[in-house]
């Protein structure tokens, strides 16, 4: 009898040799002893372009991080998204832009008050944190949806960024915020949603560059180094998939069954 | 408030969870004690949740009220907020206090207001969804680029496969559509998966090993 639960052992040795390669990569990259060259992410790029945007216009710029709390098993994307929240902060802070961030969640007002004061110390300037520029407008999908494309068009936002797990709002918020003008970057890794961000935003960031956004914006040799790892993993991943297509092919069902442990 | 209690016992509270929660996903078998202790351990986000819904309404009347008090932009606005969210709440309680059973009882009030109004909105706002599709789907499939012309001709191509109509015109656009949905769409949505999954292990670990804090608060 299997210590690890049925049906998990494959997922559980998988698990294992992603984190090994993690590691390895982190401790390789460790203090800077070898820095990974690591692709631009245009999404992110461009968030300073939105904040120096919403600079030269003196118009707002408004912040969500989706439907998300920590409460499910979409916070993942919730603390990435306030990673991105920090660094834009930090940005709004540095150039005297006003940023408005709405959270969906409660559970998240908290931190999101650290996050943006700790940017605003980062700054040099934490006399200039205001708590009122983190609006709640309610817990329903919807309403907080219509609250935060209302709040858009009569603030008259020069930049809107969505970063987080999304659901049918995001077109909602994405459209709006194309009518008024706004210079749009979202992200979500939800991928159901991911088509409407990158027809209706001028930049997206798809899938786990949401992820990626907190090692690749600190410019931390370690963080970086999860990334090279993670890559790492991908590779390991497209070899079993070629593998297994060869394999299964050829009639030898042994990858198969070893998934199926 | 020290770096201690600010930073270092919320990464050793991360830390720790983290694992047990590997721990009793792969090793803890379902309908065991130690694996019930661990789901009982998820409580105690219950309570936080609850705990944060009054952090929820303090911050939004403290938000609303002061731009009424500094007759702020759209204070009307703000008043109208208020007055909502007074009234459900003495509704609310209203149903709680004439009630014996249970502190989670609805009065009838409460959920004729609820169906009757909150609902109707909500629908409403939720059917604009169509038009904002039909705005952005006429930006998209303009010829702009390469892959706005290979959008454009899948968007019509699943358009035709999937309305009554496609097959009354050619009895091939509905196999053209499965097509399309079964092997390109998936393969393109298992790569974005895969990439999804693996991200959001390397981002666990970041956190686990408190290498990726910018989510904690400031370090002073």
């Amino acid at each position: 009898m299997s210590i690890i639960n049925e049906g998990l052992v494959a997922s559980f040795v998988l698990l294992v040799i992603v984190v090994v390669e993690i590691l390895i990569a982190l401790y390789l990259t460790r203090g800077g002893k070898y820095l990974p060259k690591i692709r631009k992410i245009p999404g992110l790029e461009a968030i300073e372009e939105a904040v120096g945007r919403a600079t030269e216009m003196g118009r707002p710029i408004m912040y969500t991080t989706g439907l998300g709390g920590i409460r499910d098993q979409y916070y993942y994307q919730t603390i990435a998204g306030l990673d991105i929240l920090g660094y834009t902060t930090e940005l709004a802070a540095k150039y005297g832009a006003k940023l408005l961030y709405f959270p969906y969640d409660p559970t998240i007002i908290p931190m999101a008050v650290d996050v943006m004061e700790q940017a605003y110390i980062r700054a040099g300037k934490p006399e200039a944190f205001d708590q009122e520029n983190i609006q709640y407008l309610g817990g329903d999908q919807f309403a907080w949806a219509f609250g935060v494309l209302g709040a858009a068009q009569r603030e008259q936002s020069a930049a809107n960024i969505h970063m987080g797990p999304f659901w049918a709002e995001s077109l909602i918020l994405a459209e709006s915020g194309f009518y008024t003008g706004a210079i749009q970057v979202a992200g979500t890794a939800n991928y159901h949603q991911i088509q409407f961000f990158v027809v209706a935003a001028d930049y997206a960031l798809i899938g786990e560059e949401l992820m990626a956004a907190g090692a690749y914006l600190s410019k931390d040799p370690t963080q970086i180094g999860s990334l090279w790892g993670a890559d790492f993993a991908k590779i390991m991943v497209v070899i079993l998939l070629v593998v297994g297509v060869i394999l299964t092919a050829a009639g030898v069902t042994a990858l198969n069954d070893f998934f199926a442990l | 408030m020290s770096v201690t209690v600010k930073r270092y016992i919320p990464l050793a509270i991360t830390f720790v969870m983290g694992i047990i929660m590997v721990i009793a996903t792969y090793f803890l078998a379902e309908g065991t004690p130690e694996r019930y202790a661990t789901t009982q351990l998820t409580a105690t986000v219950d309570i936080i949740v609850a705990t944060a819904g009054v952090i929820g309404l303090v911050v939004l009347l403290r938000h609303h009220g002061l731009n009424i008090s500094r007759r702020g932009r759209f204070w009307k606005y703000s008043t109208i907020t208020i007055i909502g969210v007074v009234l459900y709440l003495i509704v609310g309680l209203y149903g709680i206090a004439t009630h014996e059973q249970h502190l989670m009882y609805a009065s009838e009030l409460f959920s004729w207001v609820y169906m009757n109004i909150y609902v109707h909105m909500d629908m409403t706002i939720f059917s604009l969804l169509a038009f904002f599709i039909a705005s952005a789907a006429y930006r998209a499939f303009r010829l702009r680029s390469l892959e706005a012309t290979i959008l454009l001709i899948v968007g019509t191509l699943m358009l035709l496969g999937r309305a009554p109509v496609g097959a009354t015109l050619w009895e091939g656009f509905p196999t053209i559509a499965e097509w399309l949905l079964n092997v390109p769409n998936a393969a393109g949505t298992r790569a974005i998966t895969i990439g999804i999954a693996i991200g959001a292990i390397s981002l666990a670990i970041r956190q686990l090993m408190g290498i990726e804090r910018g989510y904690l608060g400031p370090e002073r």
